[in-house]
């Protein structure tokens, strides 16, 4: 056995290899995904998160004495919370939330006591206390609307719907060294009359667990029903757990590295189990007079199968667990990294999902079964039989031969269409190889490029405004106007409206564009779609939920109004994020609404001193920290698409490489042959590159669709919250073919060098 | 006549990792142009590795091998492939034929090499196959194939046959009929013929007999009358 292996040791290694890397893919990308969901998982049924909460002007003591009269509603807390500065450590931010009691998103201690009601003092959020170096007994005196008041620190905490959070627009993504939350009793508000503005509810039926179910969201819709019934706020709005914030952030997360883990390692396996099947195939069929001679010997059928199919079992399955090893401790950990950066959660351990190790039995099971079925074809004859060499096969390359065009081809393309016709389950198994190589190669390039050019889409096409310039809550138009005039800017104002079209509901947010040409819209095909002077364009995602088209009539209610609204959809729009409808201004105030801007886009520099000296702004952010804070989000997503990108090229070439020496040691005869009669090594080498040429083309060809459809795929489903731009140019087709052939053409470059040394005389002895 | 191949002092040693095989040692021997040599001895005598020293497959360890004037064991890989086209015909005892070419193909091949050779349906002619030119190898049979293979060595016309155990795996109507092709390239178009084989009887048609044994040349035997090939039986 251990000679066999020294003897094939490439083909041997290349089985190795292949299973090393597809399990590595499965493992790092499966183990890294499947650990963020159970942790999340574990965090929020350990803090018991909510299934939903409630936003409004303000909530009454009736008002949960209400809701928790529902039978769906198993409880409901009021919470509030105001921000502030800490002014004994540089002046950070802190987010104050004021709490009744705490059954609801508890406070998940860290260090110190639990979160105890009435209880003087502060639980503030251990990101924050970790990288200030905060102690339970320390006392952080803090200034707020005015007010500057000192309180100790009872406990360092983490609450879950502060998993993933920014404290506000002057932050263009989450840096939690920077800024805190902190947890409070309500009895510590600062000021005269304390106003609840949230709630957080605990339903009856629906379990803390990260998937809801379909009987949870039922119960969910359920839920929202009588809470309309029964509490009538004309600024109510109900945020389900699925709509959270937090929530979403990691779903997203996990469904970019769900796409993959679906669509890429599938691949790598299949390439793997190909690479295993073909040569262990090929190798049994080399070895046919060994198997004849054993069989003659009195060797029973079954041992002789199992010493042949051990050889895969023993190489892929050591190759599957170094991968499945490696892939954890090394890609998977440092991916897992990131989770641990981006978000709060304090629960993190990474595990390997038993899906990785089954998925490897099911692999070593199928390859086994493989060559059990190749060693079955050869036992199945008497020893006698398969001691005789396989009978020559009939070597017309077919139809084409009866072709004029036949007697003009050179020697060498004859000879090499008789060779792949002759050996067509080898030459099938070869443009598979390289048509699966390609659409990995394809689905790759392509999803790098549509991340790349989203930057771009965003940044450049549909937001090209050097600085935005947030103001805070509650700021006046007058004042929003003065700022658009002061910087030649756009106004903007965004705001979540419950968007309803039959049966089907849901938040989405509703965009109020003035005038101007810093904040614009596109279509499915990157076309510029104009705000319409009266109706609504809708986001696409937004379309596809509610089953809306241009042109039919969707219902919404504005934020602050209990009235609901019909408007005409008059067209349909792409968007990165903000899913939802947009409006003008005009048609805005037209139907009622009061246009409050938030936001305004400009072109000239707005100086970041404003953060601070000007209470109504309260953030200034120049493109460069936007992109920046866009490209750090996405870090995780572009690592994994580059190793994968790596990894396919490394595949493709084992792939060609070991696809190549198979063919080349059938072919080691014919070659032998050629170099006795006199042709030049050159001359041969350009026989076999031309074979390879016209298999690779085939496969990367039939390859390419398939990576397009990979890529729709991704695309469609990469992101819950935004669409990616799908405008592929055609680079990375290009470079598909192009990389495929520069495999191909290096493999055989490669594998052909053994023409220069081969063994005229010991490639030419006998038959066998 | 003139000769044609002289080896001197030829040996060839076989590395295996750290094993060695002395194959050939101190042979000298010359064979003359037209000749008919029969390449006689016992199994791992060193018959085949001569033959494949004379052909250029292989290279000689020690010794030098000349070929009309030309010192071969001095030439690099290029020009013994030009030496191969040019100068040699090999006929394999299992035919060694490219299984993916008609008979025709196979014979044409040479063309391929950019040397001019005689019209591939006259050679097929001479080994009386032009009714097969367009089979394929695995249509022939053992005997059919055989011929086909001489009729590829002998369409470029060289000076030098270099046949290993060409009978070897054909029933004894059908080497007959070989051994006098080979015999007529001799005879009647004054090719000098090597043979390797190891029926002795094959020396009654040989013009020249050498034997081997041990890796080295022990005995030369010139026939004066050599038997038509039809008249052997084995």
């Amino acid at each position: 056995m251990f000679r066999d292996l020294r003897n094939n040791a490439t083909q041997f290694f290349s089985i190795f290899v292949m299973c090393l890397l597809s399990m590595f893919m499965l493992s790092s990308f499966d183990s890294d995904r499947k650990s963020i969901l159970s942790c999340t998982d574990r965090y929020y049924k350990a803090t018991n998160f909510m299934d939903m909460c409630l936003l409004s002007e303000g909530f009454t003591k009736e008002d949960v004495n209400d809701l928790e009269r529902i039978p769906e509603i198993k409880h409901a807390e009021r919470r509030t919370s105001i921000k502030g500065k800490i002014k004994n450590i540089e002046d950070k931010k802190i987010e104050l939330n004021f709490i009744e009691s705490n059954d609801v998103c508890t406070l998940y201690t860290i260090q110190g006591e639990p979160f105890t009601k009435d209880q003087r003092g502060l639980w503030i959020d251990w990101y924050f206390a970790n990288g200030n170096g905060i102690s339970v007994g320390d006392s952080l005196e803090i200034e707020c609307g005015g007010k500057t008041f000192t309180e100790p620190v009872n406990g360092i905490v983490a609450e879950p719907e502060h998993l993933h959070y920014i404290i506000d627009e002057s932050f263009a993504d989450a840096a939690y060294n920077e800024y805190c939350y902190a947890f409070l009793d309500a009895s510590e508000y600062p000021f005269e009359d304390i106003t609840f503005d949230k709630l957080v509810i605990d339903l009856t039926n629906v379990e803390n667990q990260m998937y809801l179910t379909e009987s949870d969201l039922e119960s969910i819709s359920r839920a929202k029903i009588k809470i309309l019934e029964s509490i009538s706020k004309s600024s109510l709005r109900i945020i389900r757990k699925s709509e959270q914030q937090g929530y979403q952030e990691i779903m997203t997360s996990c469904n970019f590295d769900g796409i993959l883990v679906s669509l890429f390692p599938p691949l790598f396996i299949l390439l793997s189990i190909l690479c295993t099947i073909t040569t262990m195939a090929r190798l049994t069929a080399r070895q046919r007079t060994v198997i004849g001679t054993l069989k003659a010997l009195g060797f029973s059928k079954a041992t002789i199968v199992v010493h042949y199919t051990m050889y895969s079992v023993v190489i892929s399955t050591a190759g599957g667990l170094l991968g499945i090893l490696s892939g954890y401790e090394i890609f998977g950990k440092w991916l897992f990294e990131d989770y641990e950066e981006l978000y709060t959660s304090p629960i993190r351990q990474m595990e390997l999902p038993y899906t990785v190790p089954a998925v490897l039995i099911g692999m070593v099971i199928l390859t086994t079964v493989f060559n059990y079925l190749s060693c079955r074809k050869l036992l199945i004859l008497n020893a006698s039989e398969i001691l005789k060499p396989d009978a020559p096969r009939v070597s017309s390359a077919g139809r084409i031969e009866r072709s004029f065009i036949w007697k003009r081809l050179s020697f060498a393309t004859r000879w090499n269409l008789r060779d792949i016709n002759i050996n067509k389950v080898r030459s099938v198994m070869g443009i598979a190889g390289v048509a699966l190589g390609s659409s990995l190669l394809m689905g790759s390039f392509g999803i790098m490029e549509c991340l790349s050019i989203q930057e771009n889409w965003i940044f450049e096409e549909l937001r090209p405004a050097e600085y935005t310039l947030n103001l805070s809550g509650g700021s006046e138009y007058a004042r929003a106007y003065d700022y658009a005039c002061e910087f030649d800017g756009q106004m903007v104002m965004i705001s979540d409206v419950e968007i309803t079209k039959g049966n089907n509901s849901k938040i989405f947010s509703l965009t109020v564009a003035d005038e101007g040409n810093l904040y614009r819209f596109q279509d499915k095909e990157g076309n510029f779609v104009k705000v319409p002077a009266y109706g609504a364009l809708l986001s696409l995602r937004a379309a596809k939920f509610l089953d809306a088209k241009e042109g039919d009539v969707i219902n919404f209610r504005l934020p602050s109004q209990k009235k609901a609204y019909s408007i005409n959809v008059a067209g349909l729009y792409t968007a990165p994020d903000n899913q939802g409808i947009v409006l003008s201004k005009n048609c805005y105030e037209k139907i009622g609404g009061y246009f409050e801007p938030e936001i305004i886009y400009t072109n000239m520099t707005v100086p970041k001193s404003y953060e601070t000296t000007r209470s109504d702004v309260s953030g200034v952010l120049p493109k460069k920290e936007l992109v920046h804070a866009y490209r750090k989000a996405n870090e995780n997503n572009n690592d994994m698409i580059y190793i994968t990108v790596i990894i396919a090229v490394i595949v493709a070439f084992v792939t060609a490489f070991n696809m190549g020496i198979l063919s080349f040691m059938e072919k080691v005869r014919d070659v032998a042959t050629l170099k006795v009669l006199g042709f030049e090594t050159k001359k041969i080498r350009w026989i076999l590159q031309q074979q390879n040429l016209l298999i690779t083309g085939i496969g990367s060809l039939a390859g390419i669709p398939f990576g397009r459809v990979y890529i729709n795929l991704l695309v469609d489903k990469i992101n819950t919250t935004g669409d990616l731009l799908l405008k592929l140019s055609e680079k990375p087709y290009i470079m598909t073919v192009l990389f495929s052939f520069v495999v191909s053409v290096v493999v055989n470059g490669l594998i052909s060098t053994r023409v220069n040394v081969i063994n005229m005389v010991e490639a030419l002895k006998g038959v066998e | 006549m003139s000769t044609l191949i002289k080896f001197e002092n030829v040996g060839k040693i076989y590395t295996t990792g750290s094993v060695t095989y002395e194959a050939l040692h101190d042979v000298n021997l010359t064979i003359d142009e037209g000749e008919l040599v029969v390449i006689l001895g016992p199994s791992g005598a060193g018959k085949s590795t001569l033959l494949n020293l004379l052909g250029g497959l292989d290279a000689a360890t020690s010794g030098k091998i000349f070929f009309s004037s030309e010192e071969i064991t001095s030439f690099n890989d290029a020009k013994l492939g030009r030496f191969r086209s040019l100068a040699v015909g090999i006929i394999f005892q299992f035919y060694n034929l490219v299984p993916t070419l008609t008979a025709y193909e196979n014979v044409a091949l040479m063309e391929e090499l950019g040397i001019k050779i005689m019209d591939p349906l006259k050679a097929l002619d001479m080994v009386g196959l032009a009714d097969k030119k367009d089979s394929f190898p695995s249509q022939l049979s053992g005997g059919q194939q055989q011929r086909i293979s001489i009729a590829r060595a002998l369409a470029k016309q060289p000076r030098l046959l270099l046949c290993d155990e060409p009978t070897g795996a054909l029933d004894t109507n059908t080497g007959r009929e070989v051994l006098k092709i080979l015999q007529e390239q001799s005879r009647v178009h004054k090719k000098t013929v090597v043979m390797v084989t190891h029926n002795s009887l094959f020396a009654e048609v040989a013009d020249k007999v050498v034997y081997v044994k041990n890796g080295t040349v022990v005995d030369i035997e010139k026939v004066g009358s050599p038997k038509d090939a039809y008249d052997l039986n084995w």
